[in-house]
Protein backbone atom coordinates (compact mmCIF):
# COMPACT_ATOMS: atom_id res chain seq x y z
CA UNK A 1 0.00 0.00 0.00
CA UNK A 2 2.90 2.55 0.88
CA UNK A 3 4.42 2.38 -2.90
CA UNK A 4 1.49 2.57 -4.94
CA UNK A 5 2.18 4.66 -7.97
CA UNK A 6 -0.58 5.10 -10.72
CA UNK A 7 1.06 5.41 -14.11
CA UNK A 8 0.22 8.60 -15.61
CA UNK A 9 -1.50 6.96 -18.72
CA UNK A 10 -3.87 5.61 -16.36
CA UNK A 11 -4.72 9.26 -14.85
CA UNK A 12 -5.14 10.04 -18.33
CA UNK A 13 -7.37 7.24 -19.66
CA UNK A 14 -9.14 7.36 -16.26
CA UNK A 15 -9.47 11.31 -15.81
CA UNK A 16 -10.84 11.11 -19.65
CA UNK A 17 -13.36 8.43 -18.90
CA UNK A 18 -14.96 10.03 -15.56
CA UNK A 19 -14.80 13.99 -16.82
CA UNK A 20 -16.75 12.67 -20.32
CA UNK A 21 -18.84 10.54 -18.60
CA UNK A 22 -19.76 13.19 -15.80
CA UNK A 23 -20.69 15.65 -18.53
CA UNK A 24 -22.53 13.07 -20.24
CA UNK A 25 -24.41 11.04 -17.40
CA UNK A 26 -24.39 13.64 -14.35
CA UNK A 27 -25.10 16.62 -16.48
CA UNK A 28 -22.57 18.95 -16.06
CA UNK A 29 -23.57 21.13 -18.68
CA UNK A 30 -24.11 23.79 -20.28
CA UNK A 31 -21.83 25.22 -21.23
CA UNK A 32 -20.24 21.94 -23.31
CA UNK A 33 -16.78 20.58 -21.86
CA UNK A 34 -17.39 22.05 -18.22
CA UNK A 35 -16.94 19.02 -16.18
CA UNK A 36 -13.31 19.67 -15.02
CA UNK A 37 -11.52 23.21 -15.09
CA UNK A 38 -9.37 24.46 -12.34
CA UNK A 39 -9.35 28.04 -13.79
CA UNK A 40 -13.09 28.41 -14.79
CA UNK A 41 -14.68 26.48 -11.70
CA UNK A 42 -12.30 28.80 -9.61
CA UNK A 43 -14.12 31.49 -10.96
CA UNK A 44 -17.41 30.61 -10.84
CA UNK A 45 -16.10 29.82 -7.01
CA UNK A 46 -14.97 32.95 -6.35
CA UNK A 47 -17.74 35.11 -8.47
CA UNK A 48 -20.47 33.21 -6.64
CA UNK A 49 -19.35 34.00 -3.32
CA UNK A 50 -18.33 37.63 -3.82
CA UNK A 51 -21.70 37.84 -5.81
CA UNK A 52 -23.20 36.53 -2.71
CA UNK A 53 -21.55 38.46 -0.50
CA UNK A 54 -21.25 41.86 -1.68
CA UNK A 55 -23.94 41.50 -4.17
CA UNK A 56 -21.71 42.19 -7.34
CA UNK A 57 -22.52 41.32 -10.51
CA UNK A 58 -19.45 39.27 -11.88
CA UNK A 59 -20.26 36.84 -14.26
CA UNK A 60 -20.51 33.30 -14.03
CA UNK A 61 -20.58 30.17 -16.17
CA UNK A 62 -24.03 28.92 -16.68
CA UNK A 63 -23.44 25.97 -14.61
CA UNK A 64 -22.21 27.76 -11.61
CA UNK A 65 -25.46 29.44 -11.37
CA UNK A 66 -27.09 26.13 -10.13
CA UNK A 67 -24.26 24.19 -8.77
CA UNK A 68 -21.23 25.49 -6.28
CA UNK A 69 -18.03 24.38 -7.84
CA UNK A 70 -16.23 23.22 -5.45
CA UNK A 71 -13.90 21.65 -7.19
CA UNK A 72 -10.29 23.46 -6.76
CA UNK A 73 -10.88 22.61 -2.78
CA UNK A 74 -12.32 18.96 -4.08
CA UNK A 75 -8.68 18.55 -5.73
CA UNK A 76 -6.59 20.20 -2.86
CA UNK A 77 -8.43 17.97 -0.32
CA UNK A 78 -8.28 14.53 -2.19
CA UNK A 79 -4.28 15.18 -2.93
CA UNK A 80 -4.01 16.11 1.29
CA UNK A 81 -6.20 13.03 2.13
CA UNK A 82 -3.64 10.68 -0.36
CA UNK A 83 -0.35 12.24 1.10
CA UNK A 84 -1.28 11.54 4.64
CA UNK A 85 -2.56 8.20 3.81
CA UNK A 86 0.40 7.47 2.09
CA UNK A 87 2.97 9.21 4.32
CA UNK A 88 4.09 11.84 1.58
CA UNK A 89 3.43 14.83 3.03
CA UNK A 90 6.21 17.01 3.86
CA UNK A 91 6.28 20.93 5.03
CA UNK A 92 8.22 22.56 2.53
CA UNK A 93 8.69 26.47 2.93
CA UNK A 94 8.29 28.82 0.35
CA UNK A 95 11.86 30.36 -1.08
CA UNK A 96 10.43 32.95 -3.73
CA UNK A 97 7.06 33.78 -2.36
CA UNK A 98 6.69 36.62 -5.19
CA UNK A 99 7.65 35.00 -8.08
CA UNK A 100 5.01 32.50 -7.74
CA UNK A 101 2.32 34.14 -6.77
CA UNK A 102 3.25 36.27 -9.89
CA UNK A 103 3.06 33.20 -11.80
CA UNK A 104 -0.43 32.08 -10.65
CA UNK A 105 -1.60 35.49 -10.90
CA UNK A 106 -0.68 35.34 -14.65
CA UNK A 107 -2.02 32.19 -15.37
CA UNK A 108 -5.17 32.86 -13.86
CA UNK A 109 -5.94 36.12 -15.87
CA UNK A 110 -4.71 34.11 -19.26
CA UNK A 111 -6.89 31.61 -18.53
CA UNK A 112 -9.89 33.69 -17.81
CA UNK A 113 -9.06 35.37 -20.70
CA UNK A 114 -8.95 32.07 -22.91
CA UNK A 115 -11.34 29.98 -21.21
CA UNK A 116 -9.32 26.83 -19.54
CA UNK A 117 -6.34 25.61 -17.46
CA UNK A 118 -3.82 23.33 -19.66
CA UNK A 119 -6.40 20.71 -18.52
CA UNK A 120 -9.26 22.21 -20.19
CA UNK A 121 -7.27 22.81 -23.30
CA UNK A 122 -6.40 19.63 -23.80
CA UNK A 123 -10.16 18.22 -22.98
CA UNK A 124 -11.44 20.69 -25.91
CA UNK A 125 -8.79 20.00 -28.30
CA UNK A 126 -10.41 16.44 -27.66
CA UNK A 127 -13.95 17.63 -28.23
CA UNK A 128 -12.75 18.70 -31.63
CA UNK A 129 -13.01 22.72 -30.73
CA UNK A 130 -11.37 24.50 -33.38
CA UNK A 131 -9.94 27.05 -30.52
CA UNK A 132 -9.16 24.34 -28.53
CA UNK A 133 -6.92 23.25 -30.88
CA UNK A 134 -5.12 26.24 -31.59
CA UNK A 135 -4.61 26.63 -27.59
CA UNK A 136 -3.00 23.39 -27.37
CA UNK A 137 -0.56 24.05 -30.27
CA UNK A 138 0.22 27.27 -28.23
CA UNK A 139 0.52 25.52 -25.11
CA UNK A 140 3.15 23.12 -26.49
CA UNK A 141 4.76 26.32 -28.31
CA UNK A 142 4.75 28.23 -25.25
CA UNK A 143 6.25 25.04 -22.88
CA UNK A 144 9.01 24.86 -25.41
CA UNK A 145 9.81 28.49 -25.19
CA UNK A 146 9.88 27.86 -21.20
CA UNK A 147 11.88 25.37 -21.30
CA UNK A 148 14.45 26.96 -23.37
CA UNK A 149 14.44 29.90 -20.65
CA UNK A 150 14.92 26.99 -18.69
CA UNK A 151 17.76 25.20 -19.93
CA UNK A 152 19.56 28.98 -20.94
CA UNK A 153 22.72 30.07 -18.71
CA UNK A 154 21.62 33.57 -18.01
CA UNK A 155 18.36 32.06 -16.44
CA UNK A 156 16.78 34.02 -13.00
CA UNK A 157 15.69 32.98 -10.03
CA UNK A 158 13.14 30.67 -12.44
CA UNK B 1 -30.98 15.52 -10.56
CA UNK B 2 -30.88 17.38 -7.57
CA UNK B 3 -28.17 20.33 -7.53
CA UNK B 4 -26.87 19.94 -3.99
CA UNK B 5 -26.51 16.31 -5.21
CA UNK B 6 -24.89 17.52 -8.37
CA UNK B 7 -22.60 19.53 -6.51
CA UNK B 8 -21.55 16.40 -4.18
CA UNK B 9 -20.49 14.55 -7.02
CA UNK B 10 -18.81 17.66 -8.58
CA UNK B 11 -16.93 17.37 -5.33
CA UNK B 12 -16.50 13.47 -5.31
CA UNK B 13 -15.07 13.77 -9.01
CA UNK B 14 -12.60 15.84 -7.70
CA UNK B 15 -11.72 14.21 -4.26
CA UNK B 16 -10.92 11.28 -6.79
CA UNK B 17 -8.92 13.00 -9.66
CA UNK B 18 -6.76 14.87 -6.72
CA UNK B 19 -6.04 11.30 -5.79
CA UNK B 20 -5.50 9.90 -9.19
CA UNK B 21 -3.33 13.26 -9.40
CA UNK B 22 -1.20 12.73 -5.98
CA UNK B 23 -0.37 8.76 -7.02
CA UNK B 24 0.51 9.47 -10.74
CA UNK B 25 2.57 12.83 -10.30
CA UNK B 26 0.52 14.19 -13.29
CA UNK B 27 1.21 17.61 -15.10
CA UNK B 28 -0.16 18.62 -18.37
CA UNK B 29 3.03 21.16 -18.77
CA UNK B 30 5.71 19.30 -17.05
CA UNK B 31 4.85 16.45 -19.79
CA UNK B 32 6.29 18.62 -22.29
CA UNK B 33 8.80 20.03 -20.43
CA UNK B 34 10.39 16.87 -19.64
CA UNK B 35 10.02 15.45 -23.26
CA UNK B 36 11.56 18.69 -24.40
CA UNK B 37 14.80 18.49 -21.21
CA UNK B 38 15.23 14.81 -20.81
CA UNK B 39 13.43 12.76 -23.25
CA UNK B 40 11.52 11.62 -20.61
CA UNK B 41 7.87 9.97 -22.26
CA UNK B 42 5.82 9.17 -19.32
CA UNK B 43 3.99 11.96 -18.53
CA UNK B 44 4.00 13.13 -21.84
CA UNK B 45 1.88 9.82 -22.57
CA UNK B 46 -0.41 10.53 -19.80
CA UNK B 47 -1.62 13.76 -21.61
CA UNK B 48 -2.11 12.26 -24.95
CA UNK B 49 -4.01 9.09 -23.56
CA UNK B 50 -6.00 11.85 -21.89
CA UNK B 51 -6.45 13.33 -25.15
CA UNK B 52 -7.12 10.18 -27.17
CA UNK B 53 -9.39 9.09 -24.38
CA UNK B 54 -11.37 12.14 -24.37
CA UNK B 55 -11.57 12.27 -28.87
CA UNK B 56 -13.20 8.74 -28.58
CA UNK B 57 -15.41 8.90 -25.82
CA UNK B 58 -17.05 12.23 -26.92
CA UNK B 59 -16.83 10.68 -30.83
CA UNK B 60 -19.04 7.51 -29.30
CA UNK B 61 -20.77 10.05 -27.49
CA UNK B 62 -22.21 12.49 -29.56
CA UNK B 63 -22.85 9.60 -32.18
CA UNK B 64 -25.08 8.04 -29.38
CA UNK B 65 -26.75 11.38 -28.49
CA UNK B 66 -25.54 11.23 -24.76
CA UNK B 67 -24.12 14.62 -24.51
CA UNK B 68 -27.04 17.06 -25.01
CA UNK B 69 -24.74 20.37 -23.72
CA UNK B 70 -23.46 21.02 -28.02
CA UNK B 71 -20.38 21.42 -28.58
CA UNK B 72 -17.94 23.78 -26.46
CA UNK B 73 -18.50 27.46 -26.34
CA UNK B 74 -16.22 28.44 -24.28
CA UNK B 75 -17.88 28.93 -21.48
CA UNK B 76 -20.06 31.61 -22.64
CA UNK B 77 -23.70 32.28 -21.49
CA UNK B 78 -23.91 35.90 -21.84
CA UNK B 79 -25.78 36.87 -25.00
CA UNK B 80 -25.70 40.68 -23.97
CA UNK B 81 -22.09 40.19 -23.44
CA UNK B 82 -21.82 38.94 -26.61
CA UNK B 83 -23.48 40.63 -28.74
CA UNK B 84 -22.16 43.83 -27.39
CA UNK B 85 -18.54 42.35 -28.15
CA UNK B 86 -19.37 41.17 -31.58
CA UNK B 87 -19.99 43.41 -34.55
CA UNK B 88 -23.29 41.51 -35.79
CA UNK B 89 -26.33 42.93 -35.24
CA UNK B 90 -28.93 41.15 -33.29
CA UNK B 91 -30.43 39.82 -36.53
CA UNK B 92 -27.49 38.22 -38.01
CA UNK B 93 -27.24 36.62 -34.53
CA UNK B 94 -30.10 34.95 -34.70
CA UNK B 95 -29.50 33.81 -38.20
CA UNK B 96 -26.41 32.29 -37.24
CA UNK B 97 -27.34 30.82 -33.99
CA UNK B 98 -30.47 28.82 -36.34
CA UNK B 99 -27.30 28.29 -38.71
CA UNK B 100 -25.49 26.83 -36.53
CA UNK B 101 -28.00 24.75 -34.69
CA UNK B 102 -29.73 23.37 -37.92
CA UNK B 103 -26.44 21.65 -39.38
CA UNK B 104 -23.77 21.43 -36.53
CA UNK B 105 -26.49 20.25 -33.99
CA UNK B 106 -25.78 22.93 -31.12
CA UNK B 107 -22.98 25.27 -30.68
CA UNK B 108 -25.34 28.63 -30.02
CA UNK B 109 -22.54 31.13 -30.11
CA UNK B 110 -19.54 29.17 -31.50
CA UNK B 111 -19.93 31.49 -35.00
CA UNK B 112 -19.10 34.35 -32.88
CA UNK B 113 -15.92 34.31 -31.86
CA UNK B 114 -13.72 36.83 -34.22
CA UNK B 115 -10.18 35.74 -36.00
CA UNK B 116 -9.19 38.15 -33.61
CA UNK B 117 -9.80 35.67 -30.60
CA UNK B 118 -7.49 32.68 -32.65
CA UNK B 119 -4.78 34.94 -32.39
CA UNK B 120 -5.56 35.88 -28.23
CA UNK B 121 -6.00 32.08 -28.21
CA UNK B 122 -2.74 31.17 -29.52
CA UNK B 123 -0.33 33.73 -27.66
CA UNK B 124 -2.67 33.47 -24.71
CA UNK B 125 -1.79 29.89 -24.51
CA UNK B 126 1.78 30.15 -25.20
CA UNK B 127 2.18 32.79 -22.48
CA UNK B 128 0.52 30.59 -20.56
CA UNK B 129 2.57 27.66 -21.19
CA UNK B 130 5.74 29.59 -20.46
CA UNK B 131 4.60 31.13 -17.48
CA UNK B 132 3.55 27.49 -15.81
CA UNK B 133 6.62 26.13 -17.30
CA UNK B 134 8.35 28.85 -15.31
CA UNK B 135 6.03 28.17 -12.16
CA UNK B 136 7.06 25.21 -12.50
CA UNK B 137 3.54 22.90 -13.26
CA UNK B 138 0.12 23.17 -14.32
CA UNK B 139 -2.44 24.63 -11.97
CA UNK B 140 -3.65 20.75 -11.38
CA UNK B 141 -0.05 20.19 -10.15
CA UNK B 142 0.11 23.11 -7.91
CA UNK B 143 -2.85 22.37 -6.57
CA UNK B 144 -1.40 18.90 -5.49
CA UNK B 145 1.90 19.97 -4.29
CA UNK B 146 0.60 22.73 -1.96
CA UNK B 147 -1.52 19.39 -0.63
CA UNK B 148 1.89 18.16 -0.21
CA UNK B 149 2.91 20.71 1.75
CA UNK B 150 4.96 22.51 -0.48
CA UNK B 151 4.40 26.28 0.66
CA UNK B 152 5.59 27.83 -2.68
CA UNK B 153 2.38 26.34 -4.00
CA UNK B 154 0.15 28.49 -1.53
CA UNK B 155 1.51 31.26 -2.68
CA UNK B 156 0.77 30.14 -6.24
CA UNK B 157 -2.66 29.32 -5.03
CA UNK B 158 -3.14 32.87 -3.34
CA UNK B 159 -2.44 34.53 -6.30
CA UNK B 160 -4.36 32.22 -7.99
CA UNK B 161 -7.89 33.30 -6.19
CA UNK B 162 -6.60 37.06 -6.44
CA UNK B 163 -6.38 37.21 -9.48
CA UNK B 164 -10.13 36.81 -10.66
CA UNK B 165 -11.06 39.70 -8.50
CA UNK B 166 -8.63 41.85 -9.97
CA UNK B 167 -9.83 40.63 -13.51
CA UNK B 168 -13.34 41.33 -12.97
CA UNK B 169 -13.12 44.64 -11.55
CA UNK B 170 -10.26 46.29 -13.50
CA UNK B 171 -9.05 44.11 -16.72
CA UNK B 172 -12.73 42.99 -17.15
CA UNK B 173 -13.58 45.85 -19.38
CA UNK B 174 -10.33 46.58 -21.66
CA UNK B 175 -10.16 43.04 -22.39
CA UNK B 176 -13.68 42.80 -23.55
CA UNK B 177 -12.04 44.05 -27.32
CA UNK B 178 -9.78 40.89 -27.59
CA UNK B 179 -12.89 38.70 -28.44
Amino acid sequence: MRRMYIKPWIFGVAAGAMFVSAEAFLGLYPPACYSFCLTCHVRDLVNTVTNLLFGTRFETAYLAQKVLMLTSPGVVIGAFVTSRLFGEYRRVDSSRPALFFLSGFTVMIIGILIFGCPIRIVMRAGYGDLYGIVALAGLFAGVYIGTLIIKSPWRGTA
Amino acid sequence: MNLIVMALLLFLLSLVIGFLAQRSRMCFVAGIRDYILVRDKELLLGLFSFLVTIFFLTSLFYALNFLKGGFPQLGEIDIERVIKRSNLSLYRLRYLDGFLETTQGGGRFSGILTNRFMYVTFFGALFLGTVSTLGGGCPMRQHVLFAQGRMDSLYYLLGFYCAVVFYYLVLYKPFLRLY
